[in-house]
This record gives structure tokens, C-alpha cells and sequence, in this order.
């Protein structure tokens, strides 16, 4: 009986794993890190960490609205030659444990961007801390800038950022997304790029600015250009990552404009390579619903709707082409990854044009082949605000 | 006999899918990606051939010396000089490839307890195994009876919250390179498979014989889908990248998010992995004790169950100073040792006794 005790209480002290404990109010838990260059080879690591108790505060304190107002966030930074170093410093900064278990967005500045940023993803992949989930965005200016913003309507820059992320607005890129870019057959990446920081402390900016400008075009880890948000727009078409969008088409001849909301979109890319010849069939598939109609035209007539289905088709070409132009003649860098497309189809001609990816990809020739359909015109028939008389049932 | 307990087919079963399950969860994907690129999900098919063959063995060895474990069979077969040479060999393969189990095990868990000593997660499993093994392979079965569900159930769910970011279009192109680098990347699970051997110490406590055949078919066959399920998830879910990863499944289910709220799973996959572990150690820490008693002609293994894992831990730490040495082991010793002891070496055993017979049997139709 005595052993049996003994053998017991063993086994608790062992296997409960209380080693490695860690309290909840021993951590700074960080919500967002931003990465910018310093000077002297140096960069800049600044974190956001969450104050627990400026939440617990204002619930109990003044209550109801007024308790809000207050800072949820504080941002804390440190110089080092890398990352891993940084953090040391800014330890020294924070009387808690820093704890990357919740950072759910990495920004770096335009300058380290440039740069090059296959060093810092190495620590936040090798860490077991940060979370293959958290989104990358390259911020205009300086990173550290957006981190001490106070938004409004979430609780911190990182839970806007993560949940702008969610609505697709622009591209969407996580950690393991960049990872397997950087791995990728076209050796291409692309990031979001987000508005500088400096540009939206004041109130009245951010009421009229957007957040998310572009998107910034990486040549293996350095940026070396970026896209507008209308360019991003044709980018997310090729990509297959187009979920909300309104496209907006003026008819031949016709007065005002027609809204198309696309609800379910699929992009295919067809390669196909003839005597050394490359060219790419871009296949997209896409329904939605009619959101607006400025026109006079009658959306139940199925001749009329076939006229705005053209639009819609030929709109969708044209934003896919303007973004392709720049991103063969400009930037010359393949972030569609068409390479990956090419490597699937005809893998021993890949393997000899590898190496001249570069080159070919600028001359490769764009086929497209658009369906869209529309299926419903939302709740109405007829143009509202329009007399019964003026609406048109024809072209 | 030493051991007096009884398991069934079914038992068995469930003993040895965890056993070869629990090394392929870890690292099999990116270990099976390093020749085979985007074709790895071949890859068990060929691996699988060891385990039939290691099965097909144990299964004829144990008709030929019925309640014998290997340790035995080699004494009946090469005689009693060169079947202890054979036996003793055995018995520190089992301790070697346990003690580096044991490592294999703590280096995954101290990547996230690393303020936690090693020697302390390897001597925690240890200990619950040793309760284990002192119960006997009755205690062993049931455990891993109970344990079964854990280790199967968070798999099948994993894979269906992952499913949403899968990328089939990754495989593409098939073969690129041929059949041949398949083939080459088999040599690692081949080992694994060929770990069904050890139904050799557990056939002769089995109660219904007549099923172990179909019990470690199934076991196989149930792992062979397991490794091309993980194997083309991984790589639906990371692509060529899979390589670089020393865990892949964990980094998957690290990867799940669902609803905003479902996510960060990877201390499932680490609860996965030690019920995985305990059984796989369970056994070979069993074995080890069982063949040493059989050598040395104990009446009772018990006593020696402590001293042994004493040993596992000591082995766990000789020769093993960092992760890499562990990664180069994995790649390049345990596959083959399994291969010579679980394959070839009862492999000869088995002809040399086949021969044996025939020739006594010409002799005595030739006199009589």
C-alpha cells in the first residue's frame, strides 16, 4: 500500500506537465508586430501588445459607452540586427513575457520590403509561437505607424486588419500563403499593402481614406513594385480569389449604369504551348445578381440581360488584361503564377524553360473565355423612380 | 511460460496501427517528400510490401513453433549457440530503437515545453509505461484498446476542418520524375511497415490465432491509407514546401481555422501523439523485457522491468546530442536496422528452417 502511494504521488509530480506552466497575467500577449528598416543594417521591431486591464477597467469603472474610449492597445519597440534580437531588447521593455500565440498580423514598412524579407519570415515559421495563420501586409511608409492607431470600430489596428483580411476586399495572405509563394515554380509574391500609418492618426482621415491601397509585387523575398487596388481587382480575378466585387458597366448606347454583384466566381488557367509558342486560356466562370440599374432597360427581358451580360464579360476582360499588361511589361513578375500552370501540363518543357521563366513570361500570349451569368435582378423588375411609360422593353 | 495473459486478434490490431502510425504522424510526410516531390503519396504502396512480407514471416514462423517468440524461434532453428548470438543481437536492437522512440517522442514535445527538462519527458513515459509492462501483454492490449479512439477520432476530424483549404490541384503533374524516385523514398516507411514484425511476441499469447492473419492485414492496409490521406493532405495544404517542414501534421492542424474560433489545434495533435507514443513504447519497452527474460531463461520478467527502462532512458540520451543526429538516425539507421531484423534476418530463419524439414523429410523417405 505504502509503494503503491508512493508510485502514485510519483506520477502526479511527473506526468501533470506543471514544468511548463505559464499564468495568463505573466504575458504581454502581442496582437500585432511590425518590421521596418533603422538605421546602420538595424531594424525596427515594434509591438502591440493588449491591455487587459483597459478593458476590465472601463467595464467596471464608468460603464456603458463611456468606458470605450480608452486605449485597448499600447505599442512598445526595439532596435536589432534581426528579429530573434530585437525581441530581446524589447523584453527589457516589458515587465511580461512576450507571447506570440495571438499575433495575428505581421506588418513590414516599404523600405525592408524592398529589401527583402526572406530573413524575418525564417523566425516567425521556426518560432512554434507565431501562428501559420497570421496575415502579411506591407505598409506604406512605416509600419510601426499603423500599430498605434486607435480604430473604432474593433478593438485594436490588428482585429481591423485580420477582419479586413476576411472580406477579401484586396489580396489575403497568410504566413503559410507566403511561404509556399516564396517555394513557388514563379518565384513571385504578392502582399497587400496598407496605407501609411502617419496618413490616418486624425479622425477626419481615416473617415475618407481606405486602408488598403494595393497590392505589393515581390520578385522572390524583395518588392519591386505594386499594383493599384484597381489593378489588385484583375489580380484577384486571375487568381481565382475574387468573392465580392460590383462591377459597374455603361451599355452601348444606353444611358446610366448597371451594377452586377458576382456571387460564385471560378477561375481556371488553361496552358498550352505549341512549337515553343506559349499562351494561357484564362477560363472564368461567374454568376451573380443585379444590384442596380440606372438604365431604363427592362432586366426581365432576357435579350436585354444578355446585353449586360456582355458588358459584365467584357469588363471582367478588360480589368484582367490591365492587370496582366503591367505585371508582364512592367513589373515582369508572375505573380498569377502561371508558371506553376505550365509545370502541371507540360512538366519536361518546364523543366528546360525554367530557367528562362523571366523571359518568357512577358511574351506569353492571353486567350480569355468569360461565362458570366446573371441569374437574379434582385427584387424588382423594372427600374424604380422610372414612369411605367419610359421603360424600355427593347434595345 | 513467462507471460500468461491473453489478447485477441482484434488487440493486436489496435496495437500495432498506433505503433507504425505514430512515427509516420510525426514526420512521415516531409520524409517521403524529399525524393518523391509531389508523387509521395505513392510512396506507402511500396512501403507497404515490408509489412506483408514482415506479417506473411511471423505468421509462418509461428505456425512452425507454436508459443514461441522469436527469441526462441532462433534457438530451435540455428541452434542454441548461434540462436543466442541472434537473440542477443535482437534484444539490444529493441532497447536502441526504444530509447530513440523515447527521444523522438521528448524532442517533439520539448519544442513546446522547452523550459522542461528531456530527461524528465522521457523518464514521465517511461515510468507509465513500465506499469504497462509489469501488467503484462493483457494490460498492454486493453490500453491500447481504450487509448484506440483517441488516437484515430482527432485525425478523421482534423482532416474534415481542413478540408476548406485544400489545393488538389498540387499533385499535378503526376510522376515528373518517374516511378523511380518512389521507390526510393519507400526505404524510410518501409521500416515502419515492417514493425508489424513484432506480432511475433504477441501471436503466442493470442486466443484466437485463426484471425491474426486478416487482424494484421487490415492493420496494414488501415495504415496505408492513413499515410496517403496525411501524405496528400499536407500536400494539398502546403505544397512543395511540405519538405521543409520537421512536422507537417502538426503544422496543418496548426494551419486549421474554422468560424474564427476553431483554431490553434496543434495541442490536440501533441495529446494525438502521446497516446501514440505510450503505446508504441508500451510495446517495444514489452519486447525488450520479454526477449531479454527468454534469453537469460528467467522464470519471471517482472523484476527486470525497471532496470530496462532504466536502460530506454539511458539510450535515449547516448549518442543522441542534438535533433539533427535524430533526423540523420531517422533517415538513415533505423530504416535499414528495421529491415535486417524484421525482414531479412527472420526472412533466413524461416528458409533455413524450411530447408531443414525438406531435407529431413528426403532423408526419411530415402532410409525408410
Amino acid at each position: 500500500m505504502k509503494v503503491k502511494c508512493l508510485w502514485i504521488s510519483i506520477c502526479c509530480l511527473l506526468v501533470a506537465g506543471c514544468w511548463d506552466r505559464t499564468e495568463v497575467n505573466d504575458l504581454a500577449i502581442i496582437t500585432a508586430a511590425s518590421v521596418d528598416k533603422a538605421k546602420n543594417e538595424e531594424i525596427t521591431l515594434s509591438v502591440q501588445i493588449f491591455l487587459p486591464r483597459a478593458l476590465g477597467g472601463g467595464a467596471g469603472g464608468a460603464g456603458g459607452t463611456g468606458g470605450g474610449q480608452g486605449k485597448l492597445t499600447t505599442m512598445r519597440n526595439s532596435n536589432g540586427p534581426n528579429i530573434a534580437d530585437a525581441i530581446s531588447k524589447l523584453q527589457a521593455k516589458i515587465p511580461r513575457q512576450i507571447f506570440w500565440g495571438h499575433c495575428k498580423v505581421y506588418i513590414f514598412g516599404e523600405e525592408i520590403a524592398k529589401q527583402g524579407l526572406a530573413d524575418h519570415i525564417d523566425f516567425l515559421v521556426r518560432h512554434p509561437e507565431p501562428r501559420n495563420r497570421a496575415y502579411l501586409y506591407i505598409s506604406k511608409g512605416e509600419g510601426l505607424d499603423t500599430l498605434d492607431i486607435t480604430p473604432s470600430l474593433e478593438r485594436s489596428t490588428a482585429e481591423s486588419l485580420r477582419e479586413y483580411a476576411d472580406l477579401h476586399i484586396g489580396m489575403a495572405v497568410t504566413l503559410v500563403d507566403f511561404r509556399n509563394m516564396l517555394r513557388g515554380e514563379s518565384e513571385a509574391a504578392a502582399i497587400p499593402i496598407i496605407e501609411n500609418g502617419k496618413k490616418l492618426q486624425k479622425p477626419e482621415d481615416i473617415q475618407v481614406k481606405a486602408v488598403m491601397v494595393g497590392t505589393a509585387i515581390l520578385k522572390r523575398d524583395k518588392m519591386i513594385g505594386s499594383l493599384t487596388l484597381h489593378e489588385t481587382r484583375g489580380l484577384l480575378w486571375l487568381r481565382n480569389e475574387m468573392n465580392k466585387a460590383a462591377i459597374s458597366v455603361q451599355l452601348n448606347g444606353v444611358e446610366g449604369i448597371v451594377s452586377v454583384n458576382p456571387i460564385r466566381t471560378k477561375t481556371k488557367l488553361i496552358p498550352h504551348l505549341e512549337n515553343g509558342k506559349w499562351s494561357m486560356l484564362v477560363h472564368v466562370d461567374t454568376e451573380g445578381d443585379v444590384v442596380e440599374n440606372g438604365t431604363r432597360l427592362n432586366l426581365m427581358k432576357p435579350e436585354l440581360l444578355a446585353l449586360v451580360q456582355n458588358a459584365v464579360r467584357a469588363d471582367i476582360e478588360a480589368r484582367m488584361r490591365m492587370t496582366l499588361k503591367v505585371l508582364q511589361q512592367e513589373l515582369q513578375t508572375d505573380v498569377v503564377n502561371f508558371a506553376a500552370a505550365f509545370h502541371r501540363e507540360y512538366p519536361k518543357e518546364w523543366e528546360k524553360a525554367k530557367g528562362q521563366w523571366e523571359k518568357i513570361f512577358p511574351q506569353i500570349e492571353i486567350h480569355t473565355q468569360i461565362n458570366v451569368n446573371i441569374r437574379r435582378p434582385g427584387l424588382i423588375s423594372v427600374p424604380a423612380g422610372v414612369p411605367q411609360e419610359e421603360i424600355k422593353n427593347d434595345e | 511460460m513467462l507471460e500468461k495473459g491473453k489478447i485477441t486478434a482484434t488487440q493486436s490490431g489496435m496495437i500495432l496501427y498506433p505503433i507504425i502510425m505514430s512515427t509516420a504522424m510525426i514526420a512521415g510526410p516531409s520524409l517521403m517528400m524529399k525524393h518523391a516531390m509531389q508523387d509521395m503519396w505513392i510512396t506507402p504502396i511500396w512501403a507497404s510490401c515490408s509489412g506483408f512480407l514482415a506479417l506473411f514471416i511471423a505468421k509462418q514462423l509461428n505456425q512452425r513453433y507454436v508459443n514461441m517468440t522469436i527469441i526462441e524461434q532462433s534457438q530451435q532453428i540455428a541452434g542454441t549457440f548461434w540462436g543466442k548470438g541472434i537473440g542477443f543481437f535482437y534484444v539490444l536492437l529493441f532497447l536502441q530503437i526504444n530509447g530513440f522512440i523515447v527521444r523522438e517522442y521528448a524532442e517533439f514535445i520539448a519544442l513546446f515545453l522547452n523550459g522542461t527538462p528531456l530527461s524528465i519527458v522521457s523518464s514521465a513515459l517511461v515510468l507509465v509505461s513500465a506499469f504497462a509492462v509489469r501488467g503484462g501483454v493483457e494490460v498492454i492490449a486493453r490500453s491500447a484498446q481504450i487509448f484506440f479512439p483517441f488516437f484515430v477520432v482527432p485525425f478523421l476530424i482534423m482532416i474534415l476542418l481542413i478540408l476548406k483549404d485544400l489545393e488538389p490541384q498540387n499533385i499535378l503533374p503526376i510522376l515528373d520524375n518517374g516511378l523511380l524516385p518512389t521507390i526510393r523514398a519507400a526505404v524510410i516507411p518501409q521500416g515502419w511497415f515492417s514493425e508489424v514484425f513484432l506480432l511475433s511476441f504477441l501471436l503466442p499469447y493470442m486466443s484466437d490465432r485463426t484471425n491474426a492473419k486478416k487482424a494484421g492485414v487490415v492493420t496494414i492496409l488501415a495504415c496505408l491509407v492513413t499515410m496517403i490521406v496525411s501524405n496528400l493532405i499536407t500536400l494539398f495544404v502546403f505544397g512543395d514546401v511540405t519538405m521543409t517542414l520537421l512536422f507537417p501534421i502538426m503544422d496543418m492542424a496548426r494551419y486549421i481555422s474554422v468560424a474564427d474560433f476553431f483554431e490553434n489545434l496543434e495541442s490536440g495533435v501533441m495529446a494525438v501523439w502521446v497516446v501514440g507514443a505510450f503505446v508504441k513504447v508500451t510495446l517495444f519497452y514489452y519486447v525488450t523485457v520479454l526477449g531479454t527474460a527468454q534469453w537469460l531463461n528467467l522464470s519471471n520478467f517482472r523484476p527486470i522491468v525497471l532496470p530496462v527502462g532504466w536502460l530506454t532512458i539511458l539510450f535515449c540520451f547516448w549518442g543522441i546530442p542534438d535533433f539533427s543526429t535524430v533526423g540523420e538516425i531517422n533517415s538513415f539507421a533505423i530504416p535499414f536496422l528495421l529491415m535486417i531484423f524484421f525482414v531479412f534476418i527472420p526472412g533466413s530463419l524461416l528458409l533455413l528452417s524450411t530447408l531443414t524439414e525438406k531435407r529431413n523429410r528426403t532423408k526419411g523417405v530415402d532410409t525408410g
